[in-house]
């Protein structure tokens, strides 16, 4: 291999890669919802079927993608791998203590959905905001 | 649709006992049907009550009791043609279940690092008194049948465990062979509540003599304390066609906001999701 296209292949990896750091996840929640942010204690809790309404009431649904690599990063953020995530709420659903997130293929879904469930919530790339949902900051 | 619990509807259903019904005219108010039971049950220890324990860690069902169950009805036909009202309790007494869980993984690494607590454990669960109530509304104009129920059950489960308590320790030899050396028992205690509720209502229409379809709404919750934790939003979709006079033919569809009522026992490796739907076609042969 030619030391030119070495360095042309160096490029296109650190191009690569300088996208991948690029992209950036955001806790979103229906528009509905007053809230601008939560608290860690809250995001891991929601996330992990302990909290299930919010302060003002509403019903807590959480929207979560199958596989990928926003939800590769939430469950980092969460310290879970993929199957103690489910196995922990199937474990919430069989015992009658909480009911499964909605489970969405793509980050359009996850959205589309937060945007007309009320009192949802999903973590998704900043990249796919639109109207609807609102991005909230953890604290 | 019903509102009632899926795995416990074995014990509202039928009854070894006495009864006892009678009609009471009202005049202007129409009549009252009146209807009061009591008995007893016998259960499998494989059918659906004891699927319920199993669900709720029992690995075996050994035996079922019911010491005595006894409900009544008390039935509207009001004054309005077609327009029924009806309230219903019940009640059983001492619904007595044993079983045992086997092997059950207690600590990991409790017996040291990378020796892990087993515990073999014989259980007993008690609801002492399970409530039920039932309140139902139908209406029936010409074709069409307007059906309402809400109901709320209630019990309070009291399961006692003995755990033999167990470690495989390795005896050294490579492949690491185990022997089973016993690190004593434990006795404990365990309260939890039935509090479940649900509704629902649906209409049907008789499109044709041998055609119905209907269209439900229902509703359920695990506990009506904390009704976030587990609920179940359905809408229903069905058709009845009777291919014979003893013969007939039902599709569902069911559209599902929830996860209640949804067991581990019918779904050991299923991928749950808070919305899913259910299509369904069963035949019924009267002999």
């Amino acid at each position: 291999m030619s030391q030119s296209r070495r360095r042309l292949i160096r490029i296109l990896a650190l191009a690569m890669l300088m996208a991948g750091a690029v992209a950036e996840e955001t806790l979103i929640v229906n528009n509905g919802l007053g809230i601008t942010s939560i608290d860690e204690d809250s995001f891991r809790n929601i996330y992990l079927g302990k909290k299930t309404e919010w302060d003002d009431g509403t019903r807590v649904v959480v929207v979560v993608l199958k596989e990928g690599a926003s939800h590769d990063h939430l469950l980092s953020r969460l310290n879970k791998s993929a199957s103690q995530f489910l196995t922990g709420w199937k474990k919430l659903v069989f015992t009658g203590k909480g009911t499964m997130p909605e489970l969405v293929d793509s980050q359009e879904a996850l959205v589309s959905t937060v945007a007309k469930t009320p009192g949802a919530i999903g973590y998704v790339d900043k990249e796919k905001l639109r109207e609807g949902v609102k991005p909230i900051s953890l604290k | 649709m019903s509102v009632y619990s899926t795995r416990l509807r074995d014990v509202y259903l039928a009854v070894n006992g006495a009864e006892v019904s009678a009609t009471i005219p009202a005049k202007m108010l129409g009549s009252f049907d009146v209807v009061a039971y009591i008995g007893g049950q016998n259960f499998s220890t494989t059918g659906a009550v004891a699927m319920e324990y199993e669900e709720n860690g029992f690995q075996n069902v050994s035996s079922i009791n019911l010491q005595r169950m006894a409900g009544g009805a008390l039935t509207w036909n009001t004054p309005v043609d077609g327009l029924r009202a009806q309230a219903s309790l019940f009640q059983a007494h001492d619904l007595d279940t044993v079983g045992s869980t086997d092997g059950q993984l207690l600590a990991v690494n409790g017996g040291g690092p990378g020796v892990n607590v087993y515990g073999n454990s014989s259980l007993d669960s008690i609801i002492q008194n399970l409530w039920s109530a039932v309140f139902s509304l139908e209406y029936t104009h010409k074709d069409l049948v307007v059906a309402a129920e809400y109901t709320r059950e209630y019990g309070k489960v009291t399961t006692t465990s003995l755990t033999s308590e167990y470690i495989n320790e390795p005896t050294g030899a490579n492949p690491l062979p185990t022997t089973v050396v016993n690190t004593g028992t434990t006795y404990a205690t365990n309260v939890g509540y039935r509090r479940l509720e649900g509704a629902y209502l649906s209409a049907s229409y008789q499109v044709m003599p041998k055609l119905q379809v209907s269209l439900g709404r229902g509703i359920g919750f695990t506990d009506y304390d904390h009704r976030g934790l587990s609920y179940n939003r359905q809408w229903t979709l069905a058709a009845r066609y009777d291919i014979l006079e003893n013969w007939l033919i039902k599709a569902e569809w069911d559209y599902v906001d929830g996860t209640e009522e949804v067991f581990q026992t019918e779904n050991p490796n299923a991928t749950l999701s808070r919305i899913w739907q259910i299509f369904a076609v069963k035949t019924t042969v009267d002999f």
